[in-house]
């Protein structure tokens, strides 16, 4: 993806949400990770939930996460960080912080440089 | 038959070239005002065929739901948006105009005796952008949804979730006849006390994908001035122009509906349904099939053909099309025509919404006192002899009204509506 892909993409997301996906597009840094997810999961709580993103963090369904929507931001996370989460480490993952853990152990093991245009 | 076995019609919602309302839609058949005009995504030097009747205050830029542009007074949940093509976008903003019109409660739309029955090609465009991502970026890279929102019944699928439909569910797929088999099932449900209330639902994208490929077999218009084409039943007709948007009727047990008091638009009297058995494409020359289709439908309304006084033509202004039907009318109405139009040559051709579309029509024509007119006629074509067809506004109202339909398959459909009394 490029910049205006990105940008179209992740329409409506938080401006720190789309610079961190941006750079991390460049860099495929590891610790931009962490922000990206924490990012996404927060667009899709409800708006009176927002400031409690740490706390949805510990579960997969917090506040009313419902499986269609957290399939949505899995397909928004992998779209964002250019990798797929399988259908095995989907069913091992029991939090967004154990999801934040794994993706950061697969960007590092993936090396640095830019990300595949797709 | 006991008031208790007929089926009625008490709300209509419309989002189609020609209005986005009921009002809007009733004004522009009083008045003559067309939907059809250059289609933006068909205006390019490679595309042969430019006009459609475009879907005014709607616009799916991309794929992304947030960029999609709605009419102001148009609020769709998220949860339900994801899930939806752009043609279930239209149908569940005529699916509120049509509860609201019937005045329907929550709890009668969602109750086991509320079914919901629906036509659409399904979505081309979401088909094509979600196999491409699927092979380009992998299975997934696709949204949970892509399959439901892309496949012909993805109209049940999302209305029975968006209204909590209850009673039974169910998409017709037949091809330009599909919403008004959906019609005359519904009529059964309700004559057969299965349901008391019954959704039928038309809809279809309004876009390239949905569109253009009727090109391929060269029945669609290659002009250009709106003011003169599409034009059924005239000599220079040269095809359809197509459209999308959505119709729906509320239909309901006749007694449901006096007994909560709704305003009854007409009583739906009667359908039949035959197969040319002919060819894939092509209609049957003689209109035999079609003929056969009008008879059936008389019969079940228990009616004969000197108490139709208007006929909502199928006429897509094909070639081969609007003769045959010509010859099935001559040979089911002889010397005593009714009034007969095409509102498609206003409207456009909706495709498998087209027979919801039309009886939403009739319905308004039957309650307006007023018939609508076949626009674009300048010579009729001598196929027309005998037929009484509307080229110039007539003070006649109908009270029994037919609506016609007819379909890639050779699959022809014939509706009775009449004023309820």
């Amino acid at each position: 993806m490029n910049e205006s892909e990105i940008n179209e993409r992740f329409l409506n997301f938080s401006p720190p949400t789309i610079e961190a996906i941006r750079e991390y597009r460049r860099s495929r840094n590891p610790q931009l990770v962490s922000a990206i997810v924490n990012g996404i999961v927060e667009k899709y709580l409800p708006p009176e939930m927002r400031d409690r993103t740490p706390e949805a963090m510990k579960s997969l369904n917090a506040f009313g996460i419902e499986s269609v929507t957290l399939m949505e931001i899995i397909l928004d996370i992998q779209d964002a960080l250019d990798l797929v989460i399988t259908d095995a480490e989907l069913r091992s993952l029991n939090s967004f912080d154990e999801a934040t853990k794994l993706l950061s152990e697969k960007v590092a093991a993936l090396g640095a440089g830019p990300a595949a245009q797709n | 038959m006991s008031i208790s076995h007929r089926a009625v019609v008490t709300g209509l919602g419309f989002i189609t070239s020609i209005g986005n309302n009921r009002a809007e839609v009733l004004e522009s058949l009083r008045t003559h005002r067309r939907g059809i005009e250059i289609h933006p995504e068909l205006d390019r030097p490679d595309v042969p065929y430019k006009l459609a009747g475009t879907i005014k205050g709607f616009d799916f830029p991309t794929d992304n739901r947030e960029t999609w542009k709605f009419p102001q007074d148009l609020t769709i949940p998220r949860t339900i948006l994801r899930g939806l093509p752009p043609h279930g976008v239209f149908a569940y903003a005529a699916m509120l105009e049509a509860i609201a019109d019937a005045g329907l409660k929550s709890e009668d739309v969602s109750n086991p005796r509320t079914g919901l029955m629906c036509a659409s090609a399904g979505s081309a465009r979401m088909l094509y952008r979600n196999v491409h991502t699927m092979l380009h970026q992998g299975v997934h890279r696709l949204h949970p949804n892509g399959v439901s929102m892309s496949i012909a019944g993805t109209l049940n699928f999302n209305l029975v979730s968006a209204f909590k439909i209850k009673g039974p569910a169910t998409g017709f797929v037949d091809a330009c006849s599909s919403s008004a088999v959906a019609f005359g099932h519904a009529v059964d449900s309700i004559r057969n006390r299965r349901q008391d209330i019954v959704f039928v639902v038309g809809a279809e994208d309004c876009d390239i994908f949905s569109i253009l490929p009727f090109g391929s077999c060269r029945a669609l218009t290659s002009a250009t001035d709106s003011s003169k084409y599409p034009c059924a039943f005239d000599v220079k007709r040269d095809g359809f122009a197509a459209t999308g948007g959505a119709a729906v009727l509320v239909m309901e047990n006749a007694e449901h509906a006096r007994a909560r008091g709704a305003r009854i638009y007409a009583e739906a009297l009667g359908w039949g349904q035959t197969s040319d058995g002919y060819d894939v494409m092509a209609p049957e020359p003689t209109g035999e099939g079609l003929q056969r289709a009008m008879q059936e439908a008389m019969r079940d309304a228990k009616i004969d053909a000197t108490e139709v006084d208007y006929v909502n033509a199928h006429a897509t202004a094909t070639q081969l099309g609007d003769p045959a039907e010509c010859r099935a009318l001559r040979k089911v109405f002889g010397a005593n025509s009714p009034f007969i139009s095409s509102t498609k040559s206003q409207t456009g051709h909706a495709l498998s919404m087209a027979g919801a579309l039309e009886a939403a029509i009739c319905c308004l024509s039957i309650q307006g006192q007023f018939t609508p007119v076949s626009m674009n006629i300048s010579e009729l074509d001598p196929e027309c002899e005998g037929l009484r067809i509307v080229t110039a506004p007539v003070e006649h109202g109908p009270r029994t009204v037919m609506s016609n339909s007819s379909a890639f398959g050779g699959a022809n459909v014939s509706l009775v509506l009449r004023e309820f009394r």
